[in-house]
């Protein structure tokens, strides 16, 4: 009897992964290139490869007709880009690009290694002590600071020579390999911070990710839940990077970054489904 | 409408890099 052979393919976590990897080691490379002599011929400073400083020089450009120091209108192409892919598709970016959030599940990953975890099954909620979450009194409340944050940067934009982030940026402090004390303690309290809770900076700190959440309610491309077959199982909810419980009554929420762990999780077929509209 | 769920990182990467294209082109890139 011949032997039938399936064609195996990638599944959506790992050509997730190895976008996001892709994207890590073009981040380090840029960080490498703006080290070495020359630097005038990369197209700016390192902080001119980062669509945070389109937020950050947004209103200077459109009121002053000028962007702030060390960003310039590549900033602007960029976030562009990850305004269209908000508008299609909400926090994808978040989920999918940004090297910052990549970051996070990898030190959350070896968070919950170092705290016990020997082997991790997916769709069952780990042992481990750490990552962990905050109490749910303060997290909700915690969550709106990134939207107070990105109030302040549009704000505090206003009247800056250099970007609001510049000296406390983390992409600086982790990609640029050019350390201040300040930006020391940033990446250490980064790296900290993403091992004690799952991407701590996304849910409370980032203010490219309020300003992608609004997107999450009209974004035409999400996830969407079948009700009726769902049996609450909890297994999505315990692969949720972003710790949206419970997620079938969740769908829209602007905490989701559309990392689709949900949809990749779910052991029932058609009960969680990719739709457009 | 269902989408195949393989689609999706293409979707999302061809919109951004299209956008960043067309903004580079239309302008948007460091000056020199």
């Amino acid at each position: 009897m011949a032997k039938q052979q399936k064609k195996k393919h990638l599944s959506l976590t790992q050509i997730r992964h190895i976008i996001q990897n892709i994207i890590v080691v073009g981040t380090v490379l840029i960080g490498i290139r703006h080290i070495m002599p020359g630097k005038e011929s990369t197209g700016g400073s390192f902080d001119a490869f980062c669509p945070v400083g389109g937020i950050e020089s947004f209103l200077p450009y459109v009121l002053h007709g000028h962007t702030l120091k060390t960003t310039n209108l590549l900033n602007f192409a960029l976030l562009i880009g990850v305004l269209a892919m908000a508008v299609v598709s909400g926090r994808s970016f978040c989920g999918w690009m940004c090297p910052l959030g990549t970051l996070q599940d990898m030190f959350a990953g070896w968070a919950r290694r170092l705290s016990g975890e020997k082997k991790h099954v997916r769709g069952k909620r780990s042992k481990a002590r750490f990552p962990t979450t905050l109490p749910p009194k303060i997290d909700p409340w915690a969550r709106k600071l990134k939207y107070v944050i990105l109030a302040t940067i549009l704000l505090g934009s206003l009247s800056a020579v250099y970007p609001p982030l510049h000296a406390i940026c983390p992409a600086r402090a982790v990609f640029s390999f050019q350390l201040t004390p300040l930006l020391a303690s940033v990446l250490l309290t980064f790296v900290v911070t993403s091992m004690l809770v799952k991407r701590f900076w996304c849910k409370y700190l980032c203010p490219l990710g309020a300003a992608l959440a609004l997107f999450n309610k009209i974004a035409p491309l999400r996830v969407k839940i079948d009700q009726t077959r769902c049996p609450s199982c909890g297994r999505c909810d315990a692969e949720c990077p972003m710790d949206i419980t419970p997620i079938p009554e969740n769908m829209r929420s602007t905490e989701c970054i559309q990392c689709l762990e949900c949809l990749e999780t779910c052991a029932l077929p058609d009960t969680i489904d990719l739709w457009l509209g | 409408m269902k989408i195949n769920k393989r689609k999706y990182p293409w979707i999302i990467l061809t919109v951004f890099v299209s956008a960043v294209t067309i903004a580079v082109i239309l302008g948007l890139r460091p000056m020199h």
